[in-house]
């Protein structure tokens, strides 16, 4: 049910389980299309976009119920729009927030009609409807999808104005049609990110869309280094991700299957390719 | 034997560098070897799957004459008909289910009835964001009657004038309401639409045409960005990736246009209009304030007979009910909202005036309630159609996108 809401599940939530908390309520200023969410580990927050409302909020990590946002960036100067994604640096307290053709990072501090701190935008930086996005703080990159050239778009974390990216995953070999959500992995300097087929959301076929792993190093048309795919991965139109380094486990959310599955990390990396 | 050879054959020629331990392995222990490799490849049997597998009804919609209630499933992708008058504490049994990838139902959301040609009106939110139309005895993968392309992206709410002929939706993404003949179909233009900066418009929900008094009425949320009038979907490529129709190079490149922006939060309102509004229309009255209680409206219904405003205001988890000519903060004159009424987040709405009775859907109960039309207070329904057995929890999830973990807590975080 798509209400506007936060549900947040134990980690070993299994089948059909209602949320041990919920983020809800017309003080939350939660709209019922945010596509992404972040958690801000070092300030114990979280972040979300409120993509109608053109607003990035900022919840306590504990919020819960009808909890007003601690802080919200909105305004004119932000230059936000469409911005149904993000992505967040807690290593130097900043978030990432694409529009249709630009990345605008801010402060995790910021509050209210501030102007990004900067703007990587222009035609060098090839940035065409991102679609998902994730960033690294130790390796020092920023990853995007993108929709034309299809693919992973991978600047510096620091770039600023209109730069070319450092790498582009793109190509038949990545088996890429589009992605959606991102994850790194910055100790194995692993990009994971999550693949949807072609029509997908229509046919609903499983053994289709994909989750990829790739090295961050890789450039060009690229396989993915290992795959979730297949039949009993039970995915059809898997959109974020997320990992639980502790655990060695990935999250992985399904747009189609209104549900979220959980992976060994151990098992997927049986697979590895290269 | 010749299984086993077959497989060693297989791994060999795999472009993998696969591990001559797995291979010695396979030989040595057949079946057991076979599980292992059915792990390879990423075919990865998830550990943990969180997942509702009922369904959740969005909206509602009743045809008393026919007996035939319809409430639409946003879990599950499903379109379903119920006897109105069931009266059971157990899982309802459906008249007719229509789901699957004929259909074209998907994340369908908003539920309207035309009761004189029989046909039940749909709309999906989102990949196919059309509205869908079905007779009434439709059942199973079934393609609709005709179908609607009403938007990219975003539709929501469906309401039919059959007086005029017409049928009206609001759109979302765009702070639009389109009009179109009842019969409008596949790319047929609309008839009108309101929208843009003076509208009132915003992240518009719950739609209804009173014929009788020939108004139009709007529910509101909080969230509003700027839309000019007869601007489309901006990001309407992103409903052709969804469709599988996208092309790289086959869309010219949008220009860069960094601006400054104009989103803000409002008072969630009901904004009425001029039943033939059109372009950027100035509502003839805003039930908005304080007083009001509206908070995340949803379904609204006009009850011409009574003079009444009803609205499913999932925010408080309650039906509010106004006068039909209720104009800025105005409080409603009653409202039925109180543990005992099984009210959760209310979403769907109908007033059946022939049998004097309001429904309300709590899809987090997976159910739907009807109480008498004049109830208030901490009233309890008269009967509940469920479409699970009583206490299922629900985990909410709905068209997801994002997903996060809180090591802190070790949680997993799910916005809608």
């Amino acid at each position: 049910m798509a209400n506007p809401r936060i549900a947040v599940f134990a980690r070993l939530a299994n089948g059909n389980v209602a949320p041990v908390r919920v983020i809800e309520g017309g003080r939350t200023r939660l709209s019922r299309t945010s596509h992404a969410i972040a958690f801000d580990e070092k300030r114990d927050e979280i972040a979300v976009p409120n993509p109608f409302a053109e607003a990035v909020l900022f919840f306590r990590g504990a919020a819960s119920g009808d909890e007003a946002p601690v802080r919200t960036i909105q305004g004119p100067r932000t230059l936000l729009e469409d911005n149904d994604e993000l992505a967040l640096d807690s290593v130097h307290g900043e978030v990432i927030v694409p529009t249709r053709q630009a990345l605008l990072v801010f402060s995790t501090q910021a509050n209210g009609d501030v102007a990004p701190l900067r703007i990587i935008a222009g035609p060098k930086t090839m940035i065409e409807r991102a679609r998902g996005i994730a960033v690294d703080p130790v390796n020092n990159i920023i990853a995007v999808g993108n929709r034309d050239p299809q693919g992973i778009l991978i600047f510096n974390r620091t770039d600023e104005g209109d730069v070319a990216p450092k790498a582009i995953i793109s190509g038949p070999k990545t088996g890429i049609y589009t992605t959606k959500g991102f994850t790194i992995n910055p100790e194995r300097k692993e990009l994971i990110a999550t693949v949807e087929a072609r029509a997908v959301q229509v046919t609903r076929n499983l053994d289709e869309s994909f989750v990829g792993i790739w090295n961050i190093t890789d450039n060009g048309d690229v396989a993915p280094k290992a795959i979730i795919k297949g039949r009993d991965t039970l995915l059809i139109a898997p959109r974020g991700a997320a990992l639980d380094l502790r655990h060695q486990e990935i999250f992985v959310i399904d747009k189609v299957q209104n549900s979220f599955f959980a992976y060994s990390w151990e098992k997927i990396m049986e697979g590895l390719r290269r | 034997m010749t299984v086993l050879l077959l497989f060693v054959v297989i791994a060999s020629t795999m472009r993998t560098r696969f591990p001559k331990i797995f291979t010695a392995l396979l030989i040595l222990s057949g079946p057991a070897a076979l599980l292992v490799f059915s792990q390879l490849g990423g075919n990865v049997v998830p550990l943990r799957h969180v997942h509702d597998p009922y369904p959740v009804f969005t909206d509602i919609a009743v045809d008393p004459d026919a007996n035939v209630l319809a409430v639409t499933d946003e879990n599950l992708f499903s379109l379903r008909t119920y006897d109105r008058d069931l009266s059971s504490n157990l899982v309802a049994d459906p008249r007719t289910v229509v789901t699957g990838t004929k259909t074209g139902v998907d994340f369908i959301c908003g539920v309207a009835l035309d009761s004189l040609n029989r046909q039940i009106f749909a709309a999906n939110n989102d990949t196919d964001s059309d509205v869908v139309v079905f007779n009434y005895d439709a059942q199973g993968n079934v393609p609709p009657v005709r179908s609607l392309r009403t938007a990219s992206a975003g539709t929501w709410g469906v309401a039919l004038d059959l007086t005029n002929n017409e049928v009206a939706v609001t759109v979302q993404h765009i702070n639009k309401v389109e009009v179109y003949r009842r019969e409008a179909k596949d790319d047929d233009k609309p008839l009108r639409i309101i929208q843009g900066q003076e509208t009132g418009l915003s992240d518009p929900h719950g739609i209804f045409v009173d014929a009788r008094n020939n108004e139009l009425f709007v529910a509101n949320h909080d969230s509003y960005h700027e839309v000019l009038t007869g601007e489309s979907e901006r990001n309407a490529d992103a409903a052709t990736i969804a469709r599988g129709t996208f092309e790289p190079g086959a869309q010219p490149r949008a220009t860069l246009n960094l601006r400054p922006s104009k989103g803000k939060f409002v008072d969630p309102a009901i904004t009425i209009y001029a039943r033939n509004a059109q372009g950027n229309a100035i509502p003839r009255r805003v039930i908005r304030g304080p007083k009001t209680e509206l908070s995340l409206p949803m379904k609204i219904f006009v009850d011409t007979v009574h003079n009444e405003l009803f609205v499913a205001n999932s925010g408080t988890n309650s039906i509010l009910v106004f006068s039909r000519t209720a104009n800025g903060d105005a409080a409603p004159i009653r409202k039925i909202q109180g543990p005992g009424s099984g009210l959760r987040k209310p979403v769907g709405l109908f007033v059946d005036t022939k049998n004097d009775e309001v429904w309300a859907t709590n899809p987090e109960e997976h159910s739907a309630t009807v109480y008498r039309r004049t109830a208030q207070g901490n009233a309890a329904p008269l009967r509940t159609l469920r479409g699970a057995p009583q206490g299922t929890p629900a985990t909410g999830i709905g068209n997801p996108g994002g997903i996060a973990y809180d090591p802190l807590r070790e949680q997993i975080l799910v916005p809608n």
